[in-house]
Order: C-alpha cells, then structure tokens, then sequence
C-alpha cells in the first residue's frame, strides 16, 4: 500500500473518532440540560465535553480537513496560481505552513509528556485527568504535519473552480 | 509600523490561497516573534491553540452545525416548502412566495445559508421553470432566499460573531430574529414587484383538507424548531443545550419518520465533523494573531488614530460597513469576520457603538457578501445545482441586492430593529 493510501486512511480513522465524539457530545449535553429540568444535572458534563470531546472535534480532523479542501482560502486567484509550474505556491504554502505548526508540534510534545509524567489532574469534586486532554492536540497536530510534508512532496491536483462541487470555506455558515 | 507589515504578510498568504487559519497562524508567530523574540512566540504557542480549542463555550459550534445537518438530512426542506406551497400556490408568484415562506422555515432549522440554498435550489427550481418563471429570477430569487439562514436563527455566523468578540451568543441569536423576517418580508416585495405584470403559471387553490394534510409531515419539525426558539428566548436553555437538544430531537423525527438511514447518518455526521473541523481550526490558530495584536496594542492604537482624526463615529462606522462589502466582493464571509473583527470589534465598541447591533450589521454585510460576484457562494451553489450559468443568476440576483442595501440602511439607522428583542429576551441573563 503506498504511503498516500496510509497517510489517508489514518487521516479518515481521525475524523471517524471526531464524528463519534460529536454525537457523545450532543448526548451528554442533552442528557445534562434534561437532568437540569428534572433537577438532576450529569455531574462533570462541562468538563467532560472541554477537556476531552472539543479537543477531540478540533484536533484529530484537521489534516483530513486540509487534504480534502475543507479549510477557508481566498479562491480568487487560484487559476492564476495554479498554472505556476509543478504548484510551486501550493508547495510554499504547505511548507510554510509546516514550518509553523512544526514549530507548535515542538513545544506541544514536551507540553503533553510534562502532563503525563506528572498524572496533573483538575481541581474540584471531580478531579479529572488533564493529560488524557493534552494528549490529542500533539496527535491531530503531528497528523496534520505529515499531510503538509506529504503536500510539500507530492501536491494533490488543483481544486476546481467554486461552484464545480469543490468545498468551500463559508459553507459552514 | 509592525502590525502593518504582518497584517501585510497576513494578506499575501491568503492571496497565494493558503488556508486562512494557517495563515493567521504563520503571520502570529511572525508578528510575536517581531514583538517579544522567540521565547514569547514559543510560550504563546505552547499554550494558545489548545485553550482556544478546549472551551466549553465553543460547544455551541458543533452542537448547532450537527443538528443543521441532521435536519437536512431528515429531507425537511421538500416537506417545508410543500407545506407553504399549499396555502401559497395559488397567488401570483405563489410558488416564489412558498420559496420565501419555505426558506425562511428551513432558515430556522439550519444555520447554513449555503446548504439552504443547496438544497431550496434543487427542491423549487424545476417547479419554479414547469410554471414558467424566468431562469435569471428563479435562480437569484432561490440564491437570495438561502442567505436568510445567516441571520435568522441559529445563524452559524451570528455565533462566530458572538464566540470572537465575547458577546452574549443568546442574544445575537435572539437579536436576528427581527432583521431576518424584515428580509424575508422585503424578498417578499421584490417578488410582488418583479411579478406583478408578469404571466407566470398560478396553480389551483387547494381545498383546506388538502392543504392540512401536505403541512403535517412539517410539524414536527416546525414544533422542534418553535421550541428552540422559546428556550433561547426565555433564557431556560443555554444556545449549547438548544443546540444538542435540537440535534438530539431532530434525529429522533427523523427516525420516527423513517428517513434516517445508514447513509444520510454517515453524510449529515460527516459534513457535520468537516464543518467544525474547519471552524474551530479557525479559531484556535487565529487566537495565536490576536495574542500578537493584543500584544502590539494595535487596537488602541487605532483607536487613538480614529478619535485624534476628529472623524465621528457615524463616518467611521460607514467606513467600516464599506470595507467589508468592498471585502465581501472578493473574500470568503468567514475569513472576513475573522480578519477584520480583532480590529473592527473594539475600534466601534470604543466609539460607543452596542455590539449586539454591530453583530446584526456585520452579518448583514456577510448576507449581501453571499450574493455578490466573483466570490458570492450562494451564486455558485445555485447555479451548480441548476445548471444555469453563474452570469444568469448574478443578474436574477440584482434586486434582492438592492432590497438588502435598503436594509442595511434602515439597520444603520434603526438599531432597535436589532436590539428591541434582546432587550426584552432573558437570554444570556
């Protein structure tokens, strides 16, 4: 299997988590505002949805996001860009791009192993394990730097114009 | 002098159409490094995009995203619009008035303009064309209507607003309400005065019988959403928890109604996870750029500037409103609120300006954005699902753009028709 179909279907295993951890959370929120009603909230819903399930949400699906064109970009000039030899702009992009969340990668790691190491737990009646949250940021991270090199390598083709059935970014709203 | 450079280097990665969060990411780490060297970049870093991103607050993305597309793929819209259909069809210009009524329903069910005017535009148009309303009308008129999901609520937009610039999102959401059905109203007009001569096809007045029993697959959704509506209002339900809830009910409608399959669960749970992948993304690395503006004290700086120029606060805000629709005409509507709110936010708070109002008036400027070539989306989702040229369909499109200019004005110069409501909502108390 060659590096791509990996690289993809781990990407797809990240959104996969993501998408349970969506409907985790649309249940403990609804079972934690009904319990309130009937005067009986679940206890650590807050938490539990902050420190774990947003984390989550946020950071596994975002290489997916990247390599599937989900991310908000200016497509105005992208006919002119794209007919630059080899995605020359696309390749500095990604590379700068990678730059910088290699540079995140960097602190978040020892960040995370520090929190691990120390078992570092909240405050509170219910003391929940911090490390088991900081743990996800490193990993959807690292995930989201082998895409960028990967892209860097071997650029995906062009996306279509707007409107060709391509995603786009204001879609969410 | 710095910020200018890196709000400079910040436009010209998103001009070499690198994702906006990315760069925002890239030029924050450029202008903390250029501020407080790399000890300050790094220590930033270390702690911003996970803090960002692991906010209770921001549960209210995914919870409202997830319930749209749960209700999108319950097939709600063909059920709403058959609904108005039946008590409208018979006027002239009835099955453009049922796209309205339709419209602004599934309005309320889906904070997404762009899916709204997906799936309005696959439902109507060729229901539309079979009574012979012009090609140009019928996709700027289905274009037009699928923006008001960006005000009415829950206005995906209208949260974003609220999460970036710390505003009750209860009460923007509450504050969209009465702007959303004054354009739903004024498409309404359009359509009368396009209309009014014209000999399209009017279908038979249906009996009452007939016309009770098409709305009753739409009830219980209207009741869902008429529910949510009251429980943002009253304040009992926090937006999250009307959002999970909304979702919650909306999946059990839609299995009580046999239309949630295998297939419609993966697609609505996957566009679902795409969508907050892709705004939460936004707003964890773009906090890295708003630490750096803070940091520059760009703000108050241009703050200063604008109270020294001796400009008053009525030009500045009409500057201001001119940016983003002269933004809106080239950049995407999210990428603009994220960009300019750090600056526009404070600038027009410092002035005096409310912020419920002021978010009413930036999504309005979003709303007109959507219809606005090159880079007006709901053209192109139009005219992908219709297969009218995009050219076609900017010039249908050319009235209801007035309409929202005459809007804008009117919330520029009434704001209580954006902060009446909030002020009587328990809301965000």
């Amino acid at each position: 299997m060659s590096f791509g179909r990996i690289l993809d279907r781990v990407e797809r295993a990240g959104d996969g988590v993501a998408a349970l951890c969506l409907i985790v959370m649309m249940i403990t929120i609804s079972v934690d505002a009904i319990g309130r009603f009937m005067g009986a909230p679940l206890q650590g819903a807050y938490e539990f949805s902050e420190l774990y399930l947003m984390v989550l949400i946020a950071f596994l699906p975002l290489a997916r996001s990247l390599a599937t064109g989900g991310q908000v970009r200016m497509e105005l000039l992208a006919p002119v860009l794209e007919r630059i030899p080899g995605r020359a702009v696309h390749r500095l992009t990604m590379a700068l791009a990678l730059g910088a969340f290699g540079m995140l990668l960097w602190v978040c790691v020892p960040e995370a192993a520090e929190k691990f190491a120390a078992r570092e737990t909240s405050f509170g009646l219910v003391q929940w394990p911090l490390y088991l949250s900081y743990v996800w940021a490193p990993v959807g991270i690292a995930l989201l730097c082998v895409r960028l090199a990967y892209e860097v390598v071997a650029p995906s083709p062009a996306e279509a114009p707007p409107g060709a059935g391509d995603p786009h970014g204001t879609e969410a709203i | 002098m710095t910020a200018a450079l890196v709000i400079a280097l910040l436009f010209g990665l998103i001009f070499l159409a690198m994702p906006v969060s990315f760069a925002m990411f890239v030029a924050g780490i450029v202008g903390l490094w250029w501020e407080g060297g790399w000890h300050v970049a790094l220590g930033v870093l270390k702690t911003s995009p996970y803090q960002a991103a692991a906010s209770y607050t921001l549960t209210t993305f995914p919870m409202f995203v997830l319930m749209a597309e749960v209700m999108g793929a319950t097939r709600i819209t063909g059920d709403l619009f058959r609904a108005a259909n039946g008590w409208l069809g018979h006027l002239r210009g009835g099955l453009a008035y049922a796209a309205v009524f339709g419209g602004t329903m599934l309005a309320a069910a889906c904070g997404s303009s762009s899916a709204a005017a997906a799936t309005l535009s696959s439902a109507i148009y060729p229901e539309l064309r079979k009574y012979g309303y012009g090609e140009a009308f019928s996709t700027g008129a289905l274009a037009a209507v699928g923006t008001l999901s960006i005000m009415i609520p829950p206005s995906i937009a209208l949260i974003f607003y609220g999460i970036l610039t710390e505003v009750s999102v209860g009460k923007l959401l509450i504050a969209g309400v009465v702007p959303g059905l004054m354009t739903a109203l004024a498409y309404g007009l359009v359509i009368w005065r396009v209309l009014r001569k014209s000999d399209v096809g009017v279908q038979p007045r249906q009996p009452m019988g007939r016309r009770v029993r098409a709305s009753l697959p739409a009830l219980p959704m209207i009741v869902l959403l008429a529910a949510m509506l009251v429980m943002i209002y009253s304040g009992i339900a926090t937006p999250t928890e009307v959002g999970a809830l909304g979702a919650l009910f909306a999946f059990a409608i839609g299995f009580a109604m046999m239309r949630m399959d295998r297939a419609a669960i993966v697609g609505a749970l996957g566009r679902a996870t795409r969508s907050s992948a892709m705004i939460l993304a936004i707003i964890a690395f773009s906090s890295v750029f708003a630490v750096f503006l803070s940091l520059s004290g760009t703000p108050q700086a241009l703050l200063q500037a604008v109270q020294e120029s001796g400009l008053g606060p009525l030009p500045v805000l009409l500057l201001v409103i001119a940016v983003l629709l002269v933004l809106g005409i080239f950049l995407d509507q999210i990428a603009i609120l994220i960009i300019t709110l750090p600056l526009v936010h404070p600038l027009l708070t410092g002035l005096g300006y409310d912020e419920i109002w002021l978010g009413v008036l930036v999504v309005k400027t979003a709303e007109i954005g959507l219809l606005t070539p090159p880079v007006g989306l709901n053209l192109f989702i139009v005219s992908g699902s219709s297969r009218v040229p995009v050219a076609t369909v900017a010039r249908g499109v050319v009235p209801f753009v007035a309409a929202e200019l005459v809007l804008l004005v009117l919330l520029v110069a009434f704001p209580a028709i954006a902060t009446w409501l909030p002020s009587l909502s328990q809301a965000g108390n």
